[in-house]
């Protein structure tokens, strides 16, 4: 394991740790019996959290266990996080089918490099068949504020 | 209870019922087919699905989605030659292997024959996944390597690399140090099931075997090298080393057999794979993780769907899922009041038996499905991801959605979603913690009364202390192993 591995290893466990912390602190404000289970289970985690720390035990022994995983490039993962949270504040101000639709076109048009006949093809055809299939199983969508509007 | 039996089987072949094992068992196919997605993501976009359905039915579905778990994650396996899902393990090397001469598999799925008559189709599968499936990227060809010292004379393989991370990567050589069993020239890529995979510039011509007329472009395989007598050297017992085709075929009818159950096999492969270990330890420890795995673990079968039709009942019984979609059937009782655990077989017989058969209609009627559609479904290799993307993405969605339906499912799938990543990326399992996120309202619930009842006595009786003891030594055991690992590694 490299020194930025380790790194990024060790700072993705410390943000474990936190997270954890911050609920073995707030359970400890549970009365007895309610906050037994909580702060048992956070003490534990942070054991494991150190413990996995001591003995390398999350990277390469975890590498192991899932074999298939390979190191992907954060900048894409950021990338792609921060287009889903893009999304969602799309999704939140216009509706699901606008936004999605719009998505969906600039992801294949820009990313995928579909063409344009292609592109409106299978927006239409995927947001088509969602809404048959929320039709016919009664599921909803999230309406945003333009939806509201309408 | 076989008033119970009979009346569950009428309950399962109700029209109604049985639209919904059928829509289940499709979309399990449906999405189970879809590289990188596998079943166990279909199960998932349909349980929110079924938070406003029938009890009966909405189980029925996601039964449906689990009797073909198996058989859709083969169908990716084996023709892609990738992981269906990430805790899925590798059978295609051994699956895919041909005899020279004899045209025929060692130990041939059904769909291996698909893949031999139409690996010309699936060929442009690195082309057209190249460019738009940003998880795994796979070319496929065919070698008739004569190995320089022989070892490797009498075999074909349907070989298989695959590139992790974005596609653009590919466009360059992936700078990887694989030790000695890099021994030819070439440009190195990845150690993939044994396979030292190089990825040879185009210098001339290509041998016409390794020429694949449907993939042009930056992404041909060129050629796919063997490290020296690897598969040959990893032989177990006495007399003519065996192939691990021959050792699947063997383990096969042991599904869930590991290495670590096997401690003589073990050593055996130790020493064989010490031949192998010059310089590159590490990798040389993948390629032991690799063969061991395909060799014994994992060709999906008969047995392994008799094991998961077997396995849900004891899931039901006792409430502690043993995979991650007996994890998500779980959750879909307590989602719709059925509380799971021992008291099901006395309070609701009736629905173990529903859930039986309507394990066992699904397995027959997706086994059809399988014989009907394997030509169509080997053709959806061909089937670019970007193509792919928009429909999953929608479902997801519309999936996360349901749960409660607010805003903060998104910002929670998100957050899920970064997760999970962080934990593939560092190494981290993943299902344990979906298990858990499961069980903890069960353990709380539990363990709030126990207290209300006993206080902290609990902790001094006998039952209590010998299942602490057992779960000690059970972590201990699990430590002493994986440091055993680190240290071997």
């Amino acid at each position: 394991m490299s020194k930025r591995e380790r790194l990024y290893h060790l700072a993705f466990l410390a943000l474990i740790a936190a997270v954890l912390g911050y609920g073995l602190v707030t359970a400890l404000d549970f009365f007895p019996g309610g906050g037994f289970f909580p702060v048992t289970a956070t003490a534990i985690g942070l054991v494991c959290c150190a413990a996995s720390d001591c003995i390398s035990c999350g990277a390469e022994l975890g590498a192991a266990l899932d074999a298939s995983t390979q190191p992907a490039e954060f900048s894409y993962a950021v990338l792609f996080f921060c287009a889903f949270g893009l999304y969602i504040a799309v999704v939140y101000a216009t509706g699901f089918f606008p936004a999605t639709a719009l998505s969906l076109l600039v992801f294949l048009r820009l990313y995928a490099r579909v063409g344009l006949v292609m592109t409106v093809c299978f927006t239409a055809a995927t947001l088509g068949g969602t809404y048959l299939f929320g039709i016919l199983l009664n599921i909803s969508w999230p309406r945003g504020g333009l939806s509201s509007l309408v | 209870m076989l008033d119970a039996a009979v009346q569950a089987l009428f309950i399962v072949l109700q029209p109604g019922h049985l639209a919904y094992l059928l829509v289940g068992v499709g979309v399990g196919l449906a999405v189970g087919v879809l590289p990188g997605l596998g079943g166990i993501v279909g199960m998932a976009l349909l349980l929110p699905l079924t938070f406003t359905m029938d009890a009966t039915a909405g189980l029925a579905m996601l039964i449906g989605v689990a009797a073909v778990i198996t058989t859709s994650d083969t169908f990716v396996s084996v023709l892609m030659g990738c992981l269906a899902r990430p805790d899925r393990r590798q059978p295609s090397s051994t699956a895919m292997r041909w005899r020279k001469g004899r045209g025929r598999l060692r130990a041939p799925p059904p769909s291996c024959f698909h893949v031999r008559r139409h690996h010309r189709c699936v060929g442009p599968v690195p082309v057209a996944a190249g460019r738009a499936r940003a998880g795994s990227v796979l070319c496929l060809a065919r070698t008739a390597d004569d190995e320089r010292d022989g070892s490797l004379h009498d075999r074909r393989f349907v070989g298989q690399c695959t590139a992790q991370g974005h596609p653009r990567r590919l466009a360059r050589p992936v700078p990887r140090h694989l030790g000695r069993l890099q021994h030819h020239g070439g440009i190195p890529l990845l150690l993939r099931d044994g396979l030292s995979v190089r990825w040879h510039s185009a210098r001339g011509p290509l041998p016409r075997p390794l020429c694949d007329p449907g993939v042009s472009g930056r992404f041909v395989a060129r050629r796919i090298d063997c490290p020296q007598g690897a598969f040959r050297r990893i032989g177990l017992g006495r007399g003519r080393p065996r192939r691990p085709s021959e050792l699947a075929a063997g383990r096969a009818p042991f599904p869930g057999r590991c290495r670590c159950r096997d401690r003589a096999r073990s050593r055996r492969l130790d020493r064989r794979l010490a031949q192998l270990r010059p310089a590159g330890a590490h990798r040389a420890r993948q390629v032991e993780i690799r063969l061991r795995r395909c060799a014994g673990c994992d060709r999906p079968g008969k047995r392994q769907q008799r094991q998961g039709r077997r396995r849900a009942d004891p899931d039901a019984s006792f409430g502690v899922p043993g995979s991650a979609g007996m994890a998500l059937l779980l959750s879909a009782m307590v989602v719709q009041g059925i509380q799971p655990g021992p008291r099901m077989l006395t309070d609701n017989l009736q629905l173990i038996f529903a859930l039986v058969w309507s394990l066992a209609i699904g397995n027959v009627v997706g086994t059809a499905v399988c014989f009907a559609l394997s030509r169509p479904i080997s053709r959806l290799a061909l089937v670019p991801f970007s193509l792919l993307f928009p429909v999953v993405f929608t479902l997801i969605i519309v999936g996360a959605y349901q749960s409660t339906r607010h805003f903060g499912d998104l910002l929670a799938l998100v957050a899920c979603g970064m997760l999970g990543w962080l934990m593939k990326r560092f190494g981290f399992p993943r299902a344990p913690l979906l298990i858990g996120f499961i069980l903890s309202a069960l353990v709380e619930r539990n363990l709030w009364i126990t207290l209300n009842r006993y206080g902290w006595d609990w902790l001094s009786r006998p039952g209590v202390l010998v299942i602490g003891v057992l779960t000690l030594l059970f972590l201990g055991y699990g430590l002493r192993a994986a440091l055993r690992r680190e240290k071997s590694a």
